[in-house]
């Protein structure tokens, strides 16, 4: 009974992370739309905050299961009134990747404007940017390196199996490593953002459920190679069409 | 259920041992490789043998013990909600049955056994049970009569009928063991009220594990 009640809190702790994170994306979301030669520091640090919590949102449900395994574990070790670090560092330590990409790809986005292949709406303003940004995200979902990535992020036990390490630093630690597979598997996905849109919601559900299948799905596998090759059609379709 | 107290001494194991496992995917088994089963139902359904070469748990010696772990999940392991029984061979004494139970289902803490601990929601045993086991590099074999009877049989070359040397080798250390001996299920079947299955022609991996805590 005492087992159901935590499991029942954790998913709730997870939830709320979650949530908070998505009801910004839809109701709180806004950015200076201004020419980026108007922007201000406190700009660049908004923009970078909003990229996080978006990364946040995007990536966290399909991390889910590793997150349950850990809190599994650690309700035993409570039990049995053993030493454990709570699975809320491990989902820091995930989120400390993700971090590292948002602060990334806020500097890339700036630079971008300065090039002005994003218009101020923040979106691409070059048709060639945007079927370059598809062709390069959808032939990545075929390179051995995503691949590896991904497997590594759909099989979690084995992870735990094999580098399990103990305590607070220990906990962060293999957080960071495991979100650094999934970093490896879908930071180009994530750049697609740039070319329709960063604040683009539809694009937002889109690539959260896209990177769910990829790593849920009993094919993901399959599904994330099919996923490449509508990534390179789609660039085709519009090159040809527009 | 298992349950006892801990903290009487400092629960220290490690256990090097023969294992001989087997379970409904086919061949190559996706959970090793993708961490979702390729079963036809998309289910684990595993039985695994454990020859104990040399272990203990503090003090007491653990060698030449023999187990069984048998183990059912309604979809990938790690998705959970797993059921599993333990079986220790009756040579085994109370103290070290007691041992064995505690190390497996994760009591002691020590990968791998936490963390599948943690994919199991009910659990049983452990049934002291008359085990015979023999683990050979092609073809291993665990018996309880009238339960569950496993025999592993090489993979077949299609094109000449000879027996194929299959090794699954992970260099940098793989999910449950760096090295498997690849081969097939003659006969998995168990039959026991928690669940019954029965494989035939499935994957079949004979490993060495070394595992502590």
């Amino acid at each position: 009974m005492q087992n159901k009640l935590a499991n029942h809190l954790w998913s709730l702790s997870i939830f709320s992370i979650i949530f908070a994170a998505w009801y910004y994306m839809f109701f709180l979301m806004t950015m200076n739309m201004a020419p980026v030669e108007q922007w201000d520091y406190i700009d660049i640090v908004l923009l970078f905050s909003m990229w996080a919590i978006m990364m946040a949102g995007m990536m966290l449900p399909s991390a889910t299961p590793i997150f349950h395994l850990i809190e599994q574990i650690n309700q035993k070790r409570k039990a049995r009134q053993v030493s454990y670090a709570s699975s809320l560092y491990f989902v820091l330590g995930y989120f400390l990747a993700w971090l590292l990409y948002s602060l990334i790809i806020t500097l890339l986005q700036w630079w971008l404007h300065h090039l002005v292949l994003l218009s101020p709406m923040m979106k691409s303003s070059q048709l060639w940017f945007t079927c370059a940004l598809l062709v390069l995200a959808g032939i990545y979902q075929w390179l051995p390196i995503k691949q590896y990535c991904l497997s590594r992020c759909r099989s979690p036990l084995g992870f735990l199996t094999s580098s399990w390490q103990e305590g607070i630093k220990g906990a962060i630690k293999m957080g960071f490593i495991h979100g650094q597979y999934c970093l490896g598997c879908c930071w180009i996905l994530m750049t697609l953002l740039l070319a329709f849109g960063v604040m683009n919601l539809q694009l937002i559900v889109a690539l959260t459920l896209l990177v769910a299948i990829e790593k849920l799905a009993p094919n993901g596998q399959i599904f994330s190679k099919v996923l490449g090759v509508l990534l390179v059609s789609s660039a085709l379709y519009l090159a040809l069409t527009t | 259920m298992i349950m006892s107290s801990e903290n009487t001494s400092k629960n220290k194991w490690v256990l090097s041992m023969h294992q001989i496992e087997c379970c409904n995917c086919s061949h190559g088994c996706g959970c090793q490789f993708s961490g979702f089963p390729d079963s036809d139902a998309g289910s684990c359904e595993a039985l695994i043998g454990f020859y104990i070469k040399a272990g203990h748990l503090d003090n007491l010696d653990l060698s030449d013990i023999k187990v069984i772990f048998a183990a059912a999940w309604p979809k990938a392991i790690h998705e959970g909600d797993g059921k599993a029984i333990l079986f220790v061979d009756s040579a085994a004494s109370t103290e070290q049955v007691s041992a064995i139970a505690n190390i497996f289902t994760g009591q002691f803490g020590g990968m791998p056994f936490e963390a599948l601990a943690g994919t199991f929601s009910e659990l049983e045993g452990p049934i002291v049970a008359n085990i015979s086991m023999q683990a050979d590099d092609k073809h291993s074999s665990f018996t309880i009569e009238d339960v569950l009877d496993v025999q592993h049989t090489p993979l077949i070359n299609p094109m000449n009928g000879e027996d194929q040397n299959v090794h699954i080798t992970y260099p940098d250390g793989g999910f449950f063991w760096n090295d498997g001996i690849i081969g097939t299920t003659k006969a998995m079947s168990i039959n026991h009220n928690m669940f019954s299955f029965d494989h035939v022609g499935r994957f079949a991996a004979k490993a060495e594990v070394n595992w502590a805590n």
